[in-house]
C-alpha cells in the first residue's frame, strides 16, 4: 500500500528530523531512495523545484516526492506525514517543553544534537552540490558558479529566491550554449 | 521563511518580539522544520490546540498547492535542455546557501574545540557513508544526554544567544 508507505516514511523523517530543513535532507533522501521511491537523481531534481517554491523547504520536498510517487494523494499524505510529528509533539507538550527546555538533561541533549545537526546541512550542501556539480559531467562553468553564488549570499538584502532564479537563468544559457 | 512569520505576528501585536524568540527557541530544539514549528507553537500559544492546527493548515496549504501547479507545468517541459540547465544552475546556488547557512550556524552555535572535532568526525562518516543520518542522530542524541547525566552542570551564564531568524529557513 503505497500511501501508508509514503506516509510512515516521512513520518519518520518529520520524528527524527532535528535541526530543520536543511539538515532533514541527507535522512530524506536515504529514506526516499531506500524505499525505492525514487532515484538519486530524481530526488535532486525534484529538490531544485522544491528550493524554488515558497514555503519551508522540508514540506515541499515532501510533498513533491509524494506527487511523484503517489499522485494527489500521495502528496497530501506525504506532506502531512512530515508535519504530524510536529503536530503531534507541540500540541500535546507545549506546556512542559518550555521548563525541560532548561533542564540539564535536554540541555546535554540538545548539545549533542547540535554538531550532528550542523554536519547533516553541511552533508546536504554536499549532496546537493555534486547533483549539480558533476550531473551529467564535471563541468568548471559549474564551479564558476558555485563560487560566485557563494560570494553573493554576502550581499545584505539580496533575496536568496533571486539568487537562485538567477543561477537558473545562467544555467539555461550554459545549456543553450552547450557549454556544459 | 522566518522572518516573514516573524513579521506576521510581531507587527500584528499577536506576540512580543522576546515572545516570539522564546517559541523559535522551543521550534528549533524540536524535530521537524522549524517553520511549522514554530507556527504550530504561536497557534497554540495563542489560542491553544484549536490555533495550533489553524495556524498549521495556513502555513500547509498554499505552498501545497503553488507545488502541485508548478510540477504540472515542469513535468511536460524537464526533457528541454534549456530546463535542466535552469535545474542544475538552481541545485548549485541551492548547494552554496546551504554550505554557507550551515558554516555561518557552526561559527556562533559551537564555542569549544570538542564540537567542532565531534562536527568534522560527524560529516566525514556522512559523506563517505559510514554511517546513516539515524545512527548518526542516534550517537549524537546518547552522546548528549550521556553528557548532560555525567557532565559538570551548566554554568549560570546569561541567557543563551538568541537564534537569528534570518540564518534559518
Amino acid at each position: 500500500m503505497i500511501y501508508l508507505e509514503l506516509f510512515w516514511t516521512f513520518f519518520q523523517v518529520g520524528l527524527l528530523g532535528f535541526g530543520g530543513g536543511y539538515a532533514f535532507l541527507p535522512l530524506m533522501e536515504s529514506l526516499v531512495v531506500g524505499a525505492g521511491f525514487l532515484s538519486s537523481s530524481e530526488f535532486l531534481r525534484l529538490l531544485a523545484v522544491a528550493e524554488v517554491t515558497p514555503g519551508p523547504i522540508g514540506l515541499n520536498t515532501a510533498t513533491y516526492v509524494g506527487l511523484q510517487t503517489g499522485g494527489w494523494a500521495g502528496a497530501a499524505v506525504a506532506n502531512f506525514g512530515v508535519a504530524s510529528p510536529s503536530l503531534l509533539l507541540i500540541l500535546s507538550l507545549a506546556g512542559l517543553l518550555s521548563r525541560w527546555r532548561e533542564g540539564r538533561l535536554l540541555r546535554g541533549l540538545f548539545a549533542g544534537l547540535r554538531p550532528v545537526t550542523i554536519a547533516l546541512i553541511l552533508a546536504a550542501a554536499w549532496t546537493v552540490g555534486r547533483g549539480g556539480l558533476f550531473e551529467p559531467a564535471f563541468s568548471l562553468w559549474g564551479l564558476a558558479l558555485f563560487a560566485l553564488c557563494a560570494g553573493l549570499s554576502f550581499v545584505p538584502r539580496l533575496p536568496p529566491l533571486a539568487l537562485m532564479l538567477g543561477a537558473g537563468v545562467i544555467g539555461s544559457l550554459l545549456s543553450w550554449g552547450q557549454l556544459w | 521563511m522566518l522572518p516573514l512569520i516573524e513579521g506576521a505576528l510581531v507587527r500584528r501585536g499577536w506576540l512580543t518580539e522576546a515572545e516570539f524568540l522564546d517559541l523559535l527557541a522551543s521550534a528549533q530544539a524540536l524535530p521537524g522544520t522549524i517553520a511549522l514549528n514554530t507556527t504550530i507553537f504561536a497557534g497554540h500559544h495563542l489560542r491553544g490546540l484549536a490555533g495550533g492546527l489553524v495556524a498549521a493548515f495556513g502555513l500547509i496549504w498554499p505552498p501545497f498547492l503553488v507545488l502541485i501547479g508548478l510540477a504540472q507545468v515542469l513535468e511536460t517541459l524537464r526533457d528541454w535542455p534549456i530546463v535542466q540547465g535552469f535545474f542544475r544552475g538552481i541545485l548549485i546556488a541551492v548547494a552554496a546557501l546551504i554550505a554557507l547557512s550551515g558554516i555561518k550556524l557552526a561559527a556562533r552555535a559551537l564555542k569549544h574545540p570538542v564540537p567542532w572535532i565531534l562536527l568534522g568526525l560527524s560529516l566525514l562518516c556522512l559523506i563517505l557513508g559510514w554511517l546513516h543520518p539515524l545512527g548518526l542522530l542516534a550517537a549524537g542524541a546518547l552522546g548528549g544526554l550521556g553528557w548532560g547525566f555525567w557532565g559538570p552542570p551548566p554554568q549560570e551564564a546569561g541567557p543563551a544567544t538568541p537564534p537569528d531568524p534570518e540564518d534559518l529557513t
